[in-house]
């Protein structure tokens, strides 16, 4: 009981000594590889884990914060370099872009000129496309001529309407002044006038064939290709009939057209400077003679104009 | 019991914070003793008994994280809590100057100590050179930041003194 007494009475002596007298027992006896040692490194390497990740983020943190701040300039200053170097970038890759599609493009039209041996093909470049009238890079110098045919191979483009030194202007079927004789190809019907037609504004897209004899099978879906009495080589495509319009008591029908090609994407066309009648191409034999001029063997168009024009002095 | 839990998270994670976050600490390579903060607090605000387990406490997790031999630090932090813990009865007044000082001269006792029993430990450790450069610093440094520390825990474990005795 005295010793309890005693004990109680002086508690942090004891304690102190306990904790002292075990603070130096481990200190002589050096515990650092004993269980209690180890047991109590498990301990504290467990509790210490969350500090040590929550110490890895926070420097990471205030490093990142730290960056940003200090390193501002540096980062505006790459920031504009990349944006420069994107738009640089998208250049090249639109440049790379447009030389791979003009390849295809230029291969396509080098295909067709192989495969047309009977056309004699001048390549030209768009360089000018307005209301349907085209503006190409060859001329006088380059043996270009009115009433030449231009085309792609997709098809029949125009018809060259005006000739300058390095340059020419060609009326498209979108244009006015553009009238090509053609023909079904399904059954070879033509329309009275025999050609196919701009109608409507120049930006419509749509063509006509009027004075289709109202006993004629037209129907949508067929193919309108050039017919041996125009300016162009027959059987060129020059669209497809969209849809065919009939009046009740009306003498005639007429068709829409749809073109073959669309001038409005075109870059590069072919312009046909002579052409060997195919009968004599398949003949063999081509000779000089036998060659002629792209002239057009048509019958004169008819004459719209109101009669007092006509007979007016 | 909330006080207690309380108490030992706060022991934990001054021992944690002192092991792990040397560097964050360190002012020109003196680091604040945390743990010797929390033995001087309690020892003034609980008595001998709760700064002498604060120190015991602290002192594992700082043997352990520091690969020091058990009972290097816990044997300094006991002997300073119960010392403080015993000066602390005769402190006439609460004044902040009064417990940094107090912070300083525990700080500078517990480095003491510490050099002390690493040159029993190692007899080729310099003494006057490590309680010169390192102790004296670090104890200057830790009475600096003590009142802002005591502020802290005052938050914490509120103004009443905590209970004298034991830490149940």
């Amino acid at each position: 009981m005295a010793i309890t007494r005693i004990m109680a009475e002086h508690r942090a002596e004891v304690i102190l000594g306990t904790l002292s007298f075990l603070s130096l027992v481990s200190l002589l006896s050096g515990t650092s590889a004993t269980f209690i040692q180890r047991g109590l490194t498990r301990v504290v390497s467990i509790s210490s884990y969350p500090f040590l990740a929550a110490r890895t983020s926070l420097e990471e943190g205030v490093g990142y914060t730290f960056d940003f701040v200090g390193r501002y300039d540096d980062l505006r200053e790459e920031a504009e370099e990349n944006k420069l170097l994107r738009s640089r970038l998208q250049t090249i890759l639109a440049r790379e872009e447009e030389l791979a599609a003009e390849n295809r493009r230029l291969r396509d039209v080098l295909d067709f000129a192989r495969a047309e041996a009977r056309l004699t093909q001048t390549p030209v470049r768009i360089i000018e496309n307005l209301r349907g009238m085209l503006t190409i890079d060859r001329g006088r110098i380059h043996g270009i001529e009115a009433r030449m045919a231009v085309i792609t191979e997709q098809g029949v483009v125009g018809i060259v309407t005006e000739v300058h030194d390095i340059t020419a202007s060609v009326a498209t079927l979108h244009h006015r002044d553009c009238r090509i004789a053609a023909m079904v190809h399904r059954n070879r019907i033509r329309a009275y006038d025999g050609v196919v037609k701009a109608n409507g504004t120049d930006y419509n897209y749509i063509c006509s064939m009027d004075f289709i004899d109202m006993k004629n099978d037209v129907r949508p879906g067929d193919i309108v290709v050039t017919s041996p009495e125009s300016d162009f080589p027959a059987g060129l495509p020059v669209g497809t009939v969209s849809v065919v319009h009939e009046t009740a008591g009306a003498l005639w029908r007429w068709a829409e057209i749809e073109p073959a090609v669309d001038p409005y994407v075109l870059d590069e066309a072919m312009v046909v400077t002579r052409y060997v009648p195919e009968s004599t191409f398949l003949a063999g034999g081509v000779h000089r003679d036998t060659y002629r001029e792209a002239t057009s063997l048509a019958p004169t168009m008819p004459d719209e104009r109101p009669i007092q024009e006509r007979l007016a002095p | 019991m909330l006080r207690n839990i309380a108490w030992v998270v706060v022991v934990v994670c001054a021992a944690l914070v002192q092991t792990t976050w040397p560097d964050f600490l360190k002012i020109q390579g003196v680091t604040p003793e945390l743990v010797l903060m929390l033995v001087v607090y309690f020892a003034i605000a609980a008595g001998e008994e709760r700064a002498m387990f604060t120190g015991a406490l602290g002192g594992i997790y700082q043997d352990v994280a520091s690969k020091a031999a058990l009972g290097h630090n816990i044997l300094c932090l006991v002997i300073v809590g119960y010392a403080v813990g015993r000066i602390s009865t005769r402190l006439v007044t609460d004044h902040p100057a009064v417990k940094a000082g107090l912070v300083l001269l525990a700080g500078v006792a517990q480095g003491v100590l510490h050099t002390l029993i690493d040159y029993v430990q190692y007899p080729d450790t310099p003494v006057i050179t490590t309680i010169v450069s390192v102790v004296v610093p670090a104890a200057f440094y830790t009475a600096v930041i003590t009142p802002f520390v005591f502020v802290a825990l005052d938050w914490v474990f509120g103004e009443r003194k905590l209970p004298q005795g034991s830490v149940t």
